[in-house]
């Protein structure tokens, strides 16, 4: 057991957990005074439920855990999210069915059960932010692999290829305090979601990130005329930022799909 | 109350910098999760790969031979936030015993790691085994 890891995450998050309950904290800007996005940020990823504990042994218990203790009375309640957004895409009436049969599939059609590219907007916010003046690099540990975007704040960036692609093409600018990031250009090979959630290479996305103080704010738009009825706006999801440095993923090895004796599946839905 | 407090700080403070899927196929598609069976064994391999992390562990027979258990376990994100590494789950050498469900597709040395307890006593919970005490 890393002692010194659990020691840091600890004094992350127990810290967060104070700040929340405080004044905001001020939002660090870079020298063009925008919000400095920069550094490592945990985003849940999707695995919130997830409440290890670890004996004083260093015995360690991951699932199945007996319930957590409730946090002492006066602590910080977690943040409750903004009542925007939901929680799957409304399609055209005459894709609907296409939708259920994928949806029946899914075992055998979803991209993200044979290590394909989650694409956006289903690989989620950056775990990791590299900005400065001209452009913003996100960084994602994905279980389908490592992961980056490049966005442009500027007009007329070349790109070595123009073909459409899993990421699409990102070009991000200021509004306020807010980074806006529009992206377009996306094949038409991932999900917007799980159970059956395709999309056209028509797909445009846009995030908004708004950092306020240790957080930022992940918004993201999915407009999809060809099939989707009305643009889909998710949920939000906030970053807490991390003094944990990102590690490098691992590489995704499908392995089990030649063992399976029926066609069940559970709930993947980022 | 402080000290649950701490402990419940720990288990919400690993959550590691991952995007990850949660979920993936159904475990009942592939093994049965109403039993379990056990063996003790050395490691001799980890894949720290997703969307599974593989457990490989030799097994001496009761004529002298080895045979090579394979055991899927989670994902690589999801070991990180309960701060567990490749070579945490790779031991130390010295035999671990191991408890998982069987495979329904009839192999044998397949299986879905649940609890792991190492050389020195320390114990590693994946997954609540069936019929086990509430840990």
């Amino acid at each position: 057991m890393n002692a010194r890891r659990f020691a840091c995450f600890a004094a992350t998050f127990c810290g967060a957990g104070v700040l929340l309950a405080a004044a905001p904290a001020t939002t660090p800007r870079m020298a063009d005074g925008k919000p400095d996005l920069n550094g490592v940020w945990d985003n849940g990823g999707g695995i919130d439920f997830l409440k290890p504990q670890t004996g004083t042994n260093g015995s360690v218990c991951v699932t199945g855990c007996a319930p957590a203790a409730a946090p002492a009375a006066g602590a910080a309640p977690a943040p409750a999210p903004a009542p925007v957004g939901t929680a799957r895409p409304k399609y055209r009436p005459e894709f609907t069915a296409k939708v259920d049969d994928l949806k029946k599939r899914q075992q055998k059609e979803d991209p993200v059960l044979r290590c394909q590219p989650p694409g956006l907007p289903r690989i989620g916010p950056p775990d990791k932010i590299v900005q400065n003046a001209r452009e913003i690099i996100f960084l994602y540990e994905d279980v389908s692999g490592p992961f980056f975007r490049i966005v442009p704040l500027r007009a007329g960036v070349k790109r070595a290829d123009d073909s459409e692609s899993y990421l699409g093409d990102a070009s991000g600018h200021w509004e306020g305090d807010t980074l806006v990031v529009e992206t377009h250009n996306f094949n038409d090979l991932t999900w917007l979601t799980d159970d059956g959630a395709f999309h056209s290479n028509g797909l445009k996305v846009t995030e908004r990130l708004t950092r306020r103080g240790d957080q930022i704010e992940w918004l993201a738009k999915a407009d999809d005329p060809k099939v989707l009825a009305e643009p889909w706006q998710l949920r939000p999801r906030m970053m807490q930022r991390t003094d944990i440095e990102m590690a490098e993923p691992a590489p995704c090895v499908e392995q089990d799909l030649g063992h399976m004796v029926d066609d069940s599946y559970h709930a993947n839905p980022r | 109350m402080a000290r649950q407090l701490a402990s419940w700080c720990v288990a919400i403070a690993v959550a590691g910098a991952a995007t990850v899927a949660t979920a993936h196929h159904s475990l009942s598609g592939q093994f049965d999760v109403s039993k379990s069976f056990e063996v003790t064994g050395v490691v001799s391999r980890v894949e720290w790969v997703n969307p599974h992390t593989q457990v490989f562990v030799d097994v001496k027979q009761a004529n002298g031979s080895v045979v090579t258990y394979k055991f899927e376990s989670l994902p690589v994100a999801m070991m990180r936030k309960a701060g567990l590494s490749k070579g945490e789950l790779a031991g130390d050498g010295r035999p671990v015993v191991i408890t998982a469900y069987p495979s329904r597709s009839g192999v044998p040395t397949l299986g879905y790691l649940l609890h792991l307890k190492l050389a020195d006593g320390r114990e590693i919970q994946f997954s609540r085994v069936p019929g086990a005490e509430q840990p």
